[in-house]
């Protein structure tokens, strides 16, 4: 009788981890839908119901002097329709950053850097070295999100207002996106390994490991702060 | 002259609903602020007939606020104002001691809505009202 055995430990575990990040990117999902929803409510929703309110009242006088009249009487409704249609674009970029679906990456973070300067003040630098893939919609959406993540990362930690964000075809097989800024920097190596807190940047990396992607950070104090993205180039990638 | 106290977080919607309400010459808001918790701090010294109370208000929200109300001034009605239809909302604000429950898209809606209140009635809006 001949017996043989396979050790299928590590395609075991490997099936885990898939298992899990499926699950952590489902989670990802729906906390973005969660949020857009509260937007849509939050805010939106409010701003029509404040639009009509103030329009069923111009055509009657104050009583009293609660509160005091600003002579712009039409003047409010109008702007704040502006502000609801600035919302709505806001929230159509946020729901398909690749409204641009046919646009390709490059053009994707162009319309993220203006709307990243009109929201947060941030000057996103494009530097293009060699680039002119287009990434199926899946990855191309993951790498457009991801990039946002790292630029309101910058915004929100960095203490400086100016990013950077080169795409480059680094050899036939791979392509590298780098978003960088010279800000305070971080120590990288403690949140990955969770000693610090910093989900949103563990979760990017997590969601790009789905596409064989890889995320490296190279950040110091007072050094600033590069993170690069590692993209394959295989099946995912149409060329122009 | 009903005095009125209005606890609402977006900007616009109190500006455009503070202006409705300055057109009735029955009707003077006293204060407005943007959260449940500037609410509970000022109510003591206020004197005040009505408190309109958005819904969803950060942190504390508005059906836990009534609830909390209800228990120190329960004879202060709260006509609970916003954008949500559902009838489970509509349910928990009343459990909670609201009087009323109009919504924010009907200006008409919320003038009832405090009319009816202040005559000591129950008040939910037209469209949220079973057969």
């Amino acid at each position: 009788m001949l017996c043989s055995f396979i050790d299928i430990t590590d395609r075991v575990k490997a099936e885990l981890e898939v298992h899990r990040l499926h699950l952590e990117r489902k989670t990802i999902e729906h906390k973005e839908r969660q949020r857009i929803a509260q937007m849509l409510h939050d805010d939106l929703q409010q701003r029509l119901f404040a639009i009509k309110m103030y329009l069923n009242t111009l055509d009657e006088p104050l009583q009293n002097d609660n509160p005091p009249s600003t002579g712009m009487d039409h003047a409010k409704p109008v702007e704040w329709l502006d502000e609801a249609i600035t919302l709505t674009r806001q929230l159509s970029v946020d729901l398909s950053p690749l409204n641009f679906r046919e646009a390709n990456l490059a053009e994707a973070i162009l319309s993220l850097s203006s709307l990243m300067k009109d929201r947060y003040g941030l000057d996103v630098e494009l530097v293009e070295k060699d680039f002119e893939l287009k990434f199926d919609d899946e990855l191309q959406i993951t790498l457009f999100q991801s990039i946002r993540e790292l630029l309101f990362n910058i915004v929100k930690h960095s203490g400086s207002l100016k990013a950077t964000a080169t795409l480059e075809q680094v050899d036939p097989d791979w392509v590298t996106i780098t978003v960088s800024d010279e800000g305070k920097g971080f120590d990288a190596r403690a949140i990955f390994s969770g000693k610090k807190p910093g989900r949103g940047l563990r979760s990017i990396q997590q969601e790009l490991k789905l596409f064989g992607c890889r995320l490296e950070v190279d950040s110091g104090e007072q050094t600033g702060t590069r993170m690069i993205i590692h993209v394959p180039t295989g099946e995912s990638v149409s060329r122009p | 002259m009903t005095k009125l106290f209005l606890v609402e977080d977006h900007p616009l919607f109190a500006q455009a609903l503070l202006r409705l309400l300055a057109q009735r010459d029955d009707l003077k808001v006293i204060l407005a602020v943007d959260t449940a918790e500037k609410a509970l701090q000022a109510i003591p010294g206020l004197d005040i007939d009505l408190i309109l109370v958005d819904v969803s208000l950060p942190k504390m929200n508005g059906v836990d606020f009534v609830a909390h109300l209800n228990k120190m001034h329960p004879h202060l009605p709260c006509l609970m104002i916003t954008g949500h239809k559902s009838g489970l909302f509509l349910k928990r604000c009343l459990d909670a001691g609201a009087r009323g429950y109009a919504l924010k898209e009907s200006a008409e809606d919320i003038l009832e809505g405090i009319y009816q209140v202040m005559r000591g009635e129950i008040y939910i809006s037209k469209e949220l009202r079973t057969p």
